[in-house]
């Protein structure tokens, strides 16, 4: 059966995880990874031109060769190694369960706090002080999204969790509790 | 009628008194793949199995399938506008109905939600609609008869309070009436019904209640009703949820009669969702716990112990089978199963023999120990002569001159056949099921021509309940058959009054 992204990326993310930890190069790994993860959002092609079957061997060669001396050589050879395994579509995937692997490591916490209007750096800095303090983890990275429909207050996600504090979800609750029938 | 601002007012008040300012701590899961009433979901690392999970559109699911990677789950309700990315959150509950008295009367879909129309249902409890069998200890072995009104049943494969009885056949043998039957005849007998309609036809189910209701058997009735275009989800539960509703009132020492109309069609979602689900198929592409599937429904029935209340939950399986095949896989599974089959042959219903009981192939495993002490005494080896009156009946058909004793064992089940025979909807008190096999098996029918049976029996009837209502009513009572030399006097005294068709 084939494999699915979730499946190859927790694979490839674990080794290459596994192997910097022993190299002590997990750091400079995340942050290049970051690069290259952007070179990726920029180009949202990419990974399908270079696994794309259709696509002369050659050409796709000289492409990675493009790509490839702006990193490390742990990471060059990681590339090729995807590379040759045809995996360069779920690199994207690699290099996010990689964030995941790397983030509970370094008890790091990537937060999404949802606003209907935009919050000030306190605030963010507050909101993550406070999950960490509430739940595990050393340092919060907190992103905030603005999304006027939840009217007020904010709703975080976090580590596979929800934290529903919007004023959207309290108005439906009230909503269902007058939907009750009578006692 | 004029409207209270004021009154109104208080009653909103009043509802929202519960309403607690709390922040909400969900784990949450992204919806991956959805289609076909299933979805895949990613993320929900802690997700129990069987565990109720609640989509952002308002539907509910069911973990089925915990993976490394996703979570397959099986959607209950709408799932056309469930989206990819779209999250879904635990609940930390398992799938649970509303149960108790309220429910009686009432036609609900699988989870509970009331589909005729005559609004909401208060009830106050719940009940998960997968929970554990009752064990070895808290059981007692089956005793108390369930009469099904039907001669041909409570003489030939008597059932009991507490008894799985699996009936089985191919479609249009009647399988459905004899269940509707014996939801009719329960009537004052302190026992609650659940019929369980899986992916039957809106419309029959639509007939079944409206027959109900018009024999006032509604009044006692529960009906879980799937229809086949609900996804196949809902059929797949509906027979689970019908069992914690019974469960109920089982538990709190009461009489139950189930019915599952029918097992075949909740299999076949169960394959249709396990195959989405991406489970190994195997023979005729069910999945490995098919068998599971149906022997954790049944053994839900049973006959509680006396410390328990000595309820009982009687299970009544139906099973289609095509073209009389009950090798195949799902009727032999239910089969194995269950204490005994009530087995319906087309041949026998279109020749007129209905129930088309075939006697030969039905069993009860309870058998004798739930029968009444009168019919016992009638009905003894009823089952075992007509056997093999069937199989005389084909050799007969042969030869043309027979001897005395073979002639008047053909003569006898003739008029067998002839009582057993039974109107739709028209389900007889055991009593008067005694009287009539008594008048069978002591030889006052030989003498009736076959033609007229019917009519000497619902005379004889006419004649006890005039002028012998004592007799019948020492049946009732005790369950035993009245002084032998009285009550052949009565049916001796009937039998020479009758005056058979043709003669005068």
């Amino acid at each position: 059966m084939k494999l699915d992204n979730f499946t190859v990326g927790k694979r490839y993310a674990k080794a290459l995880f596994e192997y910097a930890t022993e190299q002590h190069i997990s750091d400079d790994i995340y942050t290049e990874l970051l690069a290259l993860r952007q070179v990726f959002t920029d180009n949202p092609d990419l990974g399908n031109i270079l696994t794309d079957s259709r696509l002369d061997l050659n050409e796709k060669r000289a492409i990675l060769a493009v790509l490839k001396p702006n990193f490390s050589q742990t990471l060059q050879d990681f590339l090729q190694l995807v590379f040759d395994y045809r995996r360069m579509y779920d690199l994207q995937f690699i290099i996010d369960e990689y964030e995941v692997l790397y983030d509970k490591a370094n008890g790091r916490v990537e937060m999404t706090a949802t606003t209907a209007v935009p919050m000030t750096d306190e605030q963010i800095e507050s909101i993550g002080a406070a999950y960490l303090k509430r739940f595990s983890g050393k340092t919060a990275t907190v992103t905030n999204v603005v999304k006027p429909s939840i009217i007020g207050g904010v709703v975080i996600d976090a580590q596979d969790r929800r934290i529903d504090g919007s004023v959207k979800t309290k108005l439906n609750q009230v909503r269902e509790l007058l939907a009750q029938p009578l006692k | 009628m004029s409207i209270k601002a004021e009154e109104i007012s208080a009653l909103i008040k009043q509802q929202l008194a519960n309403y607690q300012d709390q922040l909400k701590v969900d784990e949450v899961g992204t919806v991956t793949y959805v289609g076909d009433g299933i979805a895949r979901a990613h993320g929900l690392d802690n997700v129990m199995s069987s565990e109720l999970l609640e989509f952002s559109n308002g539907s509910y699911g069911i973990a089925q399938n915990l993976e490394t990677n996703d979570v397959g789950i099986i959607v209950l309700g709408r799932f056309d506008d469930i989206r990819e990315g779209d999250t879904v959150k635990r609940t930390g509950r398992i799938m649970e109905v509303p149960v108790g008295e309220e429910m009686v009367g009432r036609v609900v879909n699988p989870l509970g939600q009331p589909v005729d129309g005559l609004g909401p249902i208060h009830t106050t409890r719940t009940r998960p609609i997968e929970s554990p069998a009752p064990g070895v200890m808290q059981r007692q072995s089956v005793t108390q008869p369930l009469q099904t009104g039907l001669k041909a049943i409570d003489a030939l494969v008597p059932i009991g309070r507490g008894q799985r009885e699996l009936i089985i056949g191919d479609r249009k043998t009647g399988k459905t009436s004899i269940a509707i039957d014996t939801i009719l005849n329960q009537k004052g007998q302190n026992t609650i019904c659940v019929y369980v309609a899986i992916g039957q036809k809106e419309s029959t189910v639509r007939t079944q209640v409206e027959t109900l209701r018009k024999f006032g058997a509604l009044d006692y009735t529960i009906v879980v009703e799937a229809g086949p275009s609900e996804p196949a989800p809902m059929l797949y539960i509906a027979p689970y949820a019908g069992s914690a509703m019974g469960e109920d009132f089982m538990y709190r020492g009461q009489h139950v009669l189930i019915i599952f109309d029918d097992l075949t069609k909740q299999a076949a979602a169960y394959r249709e969702i396990s195959l989405l689900l991406r489970r190994p198929p195997g023979r005729e592409a069910y999945p490995g716990d098919v068998f599971y599937l149906h022997s954790r429904l049944l053994e839900r029935s049973a006959k509680l112990s006396d410390d328990l209340g000595g309820g009982s939950m009687t299970a009544m399986p139906i099973i289609e089978t095509q073209a009389g095949d009950i090798s195949a896989y799902i009727p032999t599974n239910v089969i194995s199963i269950t204490d005994g089959q009530i087995f319906l042959e087309a041949d026998l219903f279109y020749s007129g023999t209905r129930p088309a009981i075939d006697a030969g192939n039905s069993v009860s495993r309870v058998g004798g120990a739930a029968q009444i002490k009168a019919m016992k005494k009638v009905a003894g080896t009823l089952r075992t002569d007509l056997a093999s009156y069937r199989e005389l009946e084909s050799f007969a058909q042969f030869g043309s001159d027979l001897d005395e004793a073979t002639q008047s064992k053909l003569n006898r089940g003739r008029r067998t056949v002839e009582v057993l025979k039974q109107p739709l909807h028209k389900p007889l008190p055991v009593e008067k099921q005694v009287i009539i096999l008594y008048a069978l098996t002591r030889g006052y029918l030989d003498t009736v021509p076959v033609d007229d049976i019917e009519r000497y029996q619902n005379e004889l009837f006419d004649f006890f309940d005039s002028s012998h209502a004592d007799l019948l009513e020492t049946i009732r009572t005790t369950g035993n058959l009245p002084d032998e030399d009285a009550l052949a006097a009565a049916v001796k005294a009937f039998s020479e009054s009758f005056t058979p068709t043709g003669k005068n």
